[in-house]
C-alpha cells in the first residue's frame, strides 16, 4: 500500500492554476527522484538473454520475442496523477513496465515458482491454469533460467507484521523499489509536501 | 505497445467510491468532537457561574469584541471580508508565537490591511514590524505607522531603526528593497523577545487577559438568558434586583475558586485553545504519513482566487507609488535644471548692459571682434542655448579683459585704477558665471595680454618683486642720494609673442600720439638673450 496522501491531485490543480512555476517546479523534482531508479529497474534487463522457448514469437503475437531494448523502453516513471483505479486509489507518481515482454520477465514464476502443473488429459488447451508443454519441467526451467539472470524480489517492503502478497514482487521494477528501501517514495512525499508548503506560503493560507 | 498492470503507485489517494465509507466515518468523528465540544462549553458554563458578575471579565470582552468588530468592518469595507477567520487566525498564531496582545496586533493589522488593500501583504508587514519594534525598541504602533507611510512613499519615519542608510539612499531603494533591509537587519527579534522573562510575563498577561475576555463574553450570554430569557435588554433591567446576591457570591467567590477554580479555568482554556490550535498543525513539521495537505476544498479555492486578485491589485498600487515617486523626482530634477538655464541666461544678458564693454572695446579697437562674439552670443540667448550663451559669455569677458590690460598699462607694467576698476567689474562678472557652472575661457588675447604686463613690469623691476605682489618695489629714480652707482648683470627672458605685441601696442600709440618710430631691421627680435 502506498503511502497515502490527501488532496494531492487538488493541490496540483490548484498550482497549475495559481502558481504555474511551483507545478512545474513539483514535476522536475518528482521526474529527479525517479529517474535513477528507472535506470536501476533497466539495468536488470541481460542484453544476451536468450532461454529456450524465448527465441521466437508465436504467430498470433501473443507469446512476445524477448527484445532488450524495448522492454527497457517500455519500463517508465509518470509525474502525473494517475486515473483512479478500482479500489479508488489514485497515485501522484507512478513507474511502470508497460511491455508484455518486460512484464513476463518481470512476474514469471510468482505465481508458481516451480512452473504451472502439467494439464490432466482431456483438459482444453484454451484452459490457462495448466501447462500445455510436452515437457513437464518446461516452466520449472524458464523460471530458473529467468532467477539466474534476475532474482525475484518483494517489492512491498512495508515493516511490521502481515501476509505481504505477490503484486508486489518482481524482477525489474519491483525488485529495483525493494532495493532502495524506501528512499525514493519518501523523497516523492516530501516534494509534495514541500510543493504544499510554498503553496500555503505564497496564497497565504 | 500492451499495457500492463505492472506499476508501483507512489503517494496515494482515494477518489472513488471508498470516499463515501470515509466521508461517514468523519461525520461520525465530527459528531463526537461537537458533543465533546459541547462538554467543554458546559464547563464553560459552571466557570461563567463561577465569575458570574466579574466586570473586568465583561469590559475585556467588550473591548474585545469591539475591536473585533471594527477589524472585521474595516475587512469589508475594504472588499476583504472572506479573510476573516484567516485574520483572526493569524492574530492568534501571532499572539502564541510572539506573545503580543490581540489588542495591539487586530488595531495594527487594521492599519495596515488599510494601506495595503492585502492580507498577504499586511501579513507580511505586520511580521515585519514585530520584528523590527522587538529589535529597535520601538512599540509596535509606531512601527506599524512608520510602515504604513512607508508603503505610500512617506520615509521619514524609517530613520529612528537605524538602518545604516542615508536619505539619498533610502529615497532611491524600492519600498520592497527597504523591508528586506529590514527583514535582514531585525530578523528572529520577536521570537528572541517572546523567550526572555518579560516575554513570558507577558504570555502570562495575555493568557489571563484571554481568560477574562472568554469569561466575560460567558458572563454577557448567561445574564442574557437568566434574567431575560437570552434579551440582554431584558435581563439589564432585572440586574439591579440581583444587586444582594451579589456580595454573597463575591463573598464566596475566594473559596470557590481556592477550591476548583483554578483547574477549571485550566480545563476550559485547555478545550479552546484546542480549538483554535487549527493553525499550529499547518506548520508542524514533514512527516510522510502525516497526509498534511493545503485546503483545497472549492470555497478555500474561491479564496485563494480573490487573494490572489487583491495582492496583484496592491501589487499595482504599490508600482504605480513607485512609478509616482521616480516621475516627481524628474520633474523636480528638471526644475532645477531649467532654473539653473535661465539663470546662466539671466548673467549672459547682463553682459550687454555693461557699458565697460563698449568702453574697453572703443580703447582696444576690437570693435570687429567684438562685435563678431557679441553677435554670436545674442544669437544663442535669443536660441535660449544656455551653455553656449555662458561659453561665449566667457569668451567675450576674457577678450574684454585682455583689452583693457594691454591698453592700459603703463611703461613701469602699473594700471590705472579707472582699469583695474573695470577689470575687476569684468571678473566678479566672469566668477559669477563660473559659479553657475560655465567654462572659465582663457582667451589667447588675454594670455598675450598678461604676458606683455607682466614683461614690462619685470622690465622696471630687477629684482623681479612685481611678480612677489608688488611688496619692496624700487625702481632706479628712487634710490637715495650718496648712494654708489653699482653695475650688476641682468638677465631679462622675454616671451617673443607678448614683446612682439606689446611692441607692436605700444609703436600703434606711439604713432596715435604723433611721434614717429625708428627700426632697426638689421636682424628680426628673437627673445629671450641677455643684453
Amino acid at each position: 500500500m502506498a503511502t497515502q496522501l490527501k488532496g494531492a491531485s487538488q493541490l496540483r490543480t490548484a498550482l497549475r492554476r495559481f502558481e504555474p512555476d511551483l507545478a512545474k517546479e513539483l514535476q522536475d523534482e518528482v521526474a529527479a527522484v525517479l529517474k535513477p531508479i528507472v535506470k536501476k529497474a533497466r539495468g536488470f534487463i541481460p542484453s544476451d538473454f536468450t532461454p529456450s522457448h524465448w527465441r521466437g514469437e508465436t504467430k498470433t503475437g501473443k507469446w512476445p520475442i524477448y527484445n532488450a531494448t524495448l522492454m527497457r523502453r517500455g519500463i517508465g516513471y509518470k509525474t502525473t496523477p494517475s486515473k483512479p483505479n478500482r479500489r479508488g486509489f489514485s497515485y501522484a507518481a507512478s513507474i511502470a513496465n508497460k511491455t508484455a515482454s518486460g512484464a513476463i520477465f518481470e512476474t514469471a514464476g510468482r505465481k508458481n515458482p516451480g512452473g504451472m502443473q502439467k494439464a490432466p488429459k482431456g483438459t482444453p488447451r484454451t484452459n490457462k491454469n495448466f501447462s500445455h508443454s510436452n515437457n513437464p519441467q518446461a516452466g520449472a526451467q524458464f523460471i530458473r533460467a529467468l532467477e539466474n539472470a534476475s532474482p525475484i524480489a518483494q517489492g512491498n517492503i512495508r515493516e511490521g507484521s502481515g501476509r505481504r502478497g505477490r503484486y508486489m514482487k518482481g524482477r525489474l521494477i519491483y525488485r529495483a523499489w525493494a532495493e532502495d528501501g524506501g528512499k525514493t517514495n519518501a523523497a516523492v512525499i516530501k516534494a509534495i509536501e514541500g510543493a504544499a508548503a510554498k503553496f500555503r506560503a505564497r496564497v497565504g493560507q | 505497445m500492451a499495457t500492463t498492470d505492472l506499476m508501483i503507485g507512489i503517494g496515494a489517494e482515494y477518489k472513488g467510491k471508498p470516499a463515501f465509507g470515509k466521508a461517514n466515518k468523519d461525520i461520525l468523528g465530527l459528531s463526537a468532537g461537537v458533543k465533546s465540544l459541547a462538554k467543554a462549553y458546559v464547563g464553560l458554563a459552571g466557570a461563567q457561574k463561577l465569575f458570574r458578575y466579574s466586570a473586568a471579565s465583561i469590559q475585556a470582552f467588550a473591548q474585545d469584541d469591539a475591536a473585533i468588530q471594527k477589524l472585521s468592518r474595516t475587512l469589508d469595507n475594504l472588499g476583504l471580508s472572506y479573510e476573516q477567520t484567516n485574520v483572526e487566525e493569524f492574530i492568534a498564531g501571532l499572539e502564541r508565537t510572539y506573545h503580543v496582545a490581540d489588542d495591539l496586533l487586530r488595531p495594527a493589522f487594521s492599519k495596515l490591511v488599510q494601506v495595503t488593500q492585502s492580507y498577504t501583504k499586511s501579513k507580511q508587514l505586520l511580521t515585519a514590524a514585530l520584528n523590527a519594534s522587538a529589535g529597535a525598541g520601538v512599540d509596535l504602533s509606531t512601527t506599524v505607522s512608520d510602515l504604513s507611510q512607508a508603503y505610500v512613499g512617506n520615509l521619514k519615519g524609517l530613520k529612528k531603526y537605524n538602518l545604516g542608510l542615508t536619505n539619498a539612499e533610502l529615497s532611491a531603494m524600492s519600498f520592497e528593497q527597504i523591508l528586506t533591509k529590514l527583514n535582514t537587519t531585525f530578523s528572529g527579534q520577536a521570537s528572541l523577545a517572546a523567550d526572555t522573562y518579560a516575554g513570558k510575563l507577558n504570555a502570562l498577561t495575555i493568557a489571563s487577559g484571554n481568560a477574562k475576555e472568554i469569561i466575560g463574553k460567558g458572563l454577557v450570554d448567561a445574564i442574557g438568558t437568566a434574567f431575560g430569557g437570552g434579551d440582554i435588554e431584558k435581563a439589564t433591567k432585572n440586574i439591579e434586583a440581583m444587586a444582594g446576591a451579589v456580595a454573597e457570591m463575591v463573598r464566596g467567590l475566594g473559596d470557590v475558586a481556592r477550591l476548583s477554580g483554578f483547574n477549571l479555568i485550566s480545563n476550559v482554556f485547555g478545550a479552546l485553545q484546542n480549538k483554535r490550535n487549527t493553525l499550529a498543525t499547518k506548520d508542524r513539521k514533514y512527516d510522510p504519513m502525516s497526509g498534511n495537505m493545503p485546503d483545497m476544498s472549492s470555497a478555500a479555492l474561491k479564496i485563494i482566487q480573490a487573494r490572489k486578485k487583491a495582492d496583484a491589485d496592491a501589487a499595482k498600487r504599490q508600482k504605480e507609488l513607485a512609478a509616482l515617486a521616480v516621475k516627481q523626482t524628474k520633474a523636480v530634477k528638471e526644475q532645477t535644471a531649467l532654473a539653473k538655464a535661465k539663470s546662466v541666461l539671466d548673467k549672459a544678458n547682463a553682459v550687454f548692459n555693461l557699458d565697460l564693454i563698449q568702453n574697453t572695446a572703443a580703447l582696444q579697437g576690437k570693435l570687429t571682434e567684438d562685435e563678431t562674439l557679441r553677435l554670436k552670443l545674442q544669437r544663442e540667448i535669443l536660441l535660449g542655448n544656455a551653455d553656449a550663451a555662458a561659453k561665449l559669455s566667457q569668451e567675450l569677458l576674457s577678450v574684454q579683459l585682455a583689452a583693457v590690460m594691454a591698453a592700459t598699462v603703463d611703461p613701469f607694467g602699473q594700471w590705472s585704477k579707472s582699469a583695474i576698476e573695470a577689470m575687476k567689474a569684468l571678473k566678479e562678472l566672469r566668477s559669477g558665471l563660473a559659479t553657475l557652472g560655465t567654462p572659465s575661457v582663457t582667451s589667447p588675447e588675454q594670455l598675450l595680454a598678461q604676458d606683455y604686463a607682466t614683461a614690462l613690469a619685470d622690465a622696471v623691476d630687477p629684482q623681479f618683486s612685481m611678480l612677489d605682489g608688488l611688496a619692496g618695489y624700487r625702481d632706479a629714480f628712487s634710490r637715495g642720494p650718496g648712494t654708489a652707482n653699482s653695475y650688476q648683470n641682468i638677465t631679462i627672458s622675454i616671451d617673443p609673442t607678448a614683446a612682439q605685441y606689446g611692441i607692436g601696442v605700444a609703436s600703434v600709440n606711439n604713432s596715435a600720439n604723433g611721434n614717429s618710430n625708428n627700426y632697426s631691421t638689421i636682424q628680426s627680435f628673437k627673445g629671450g638673450t641677455g643684453f
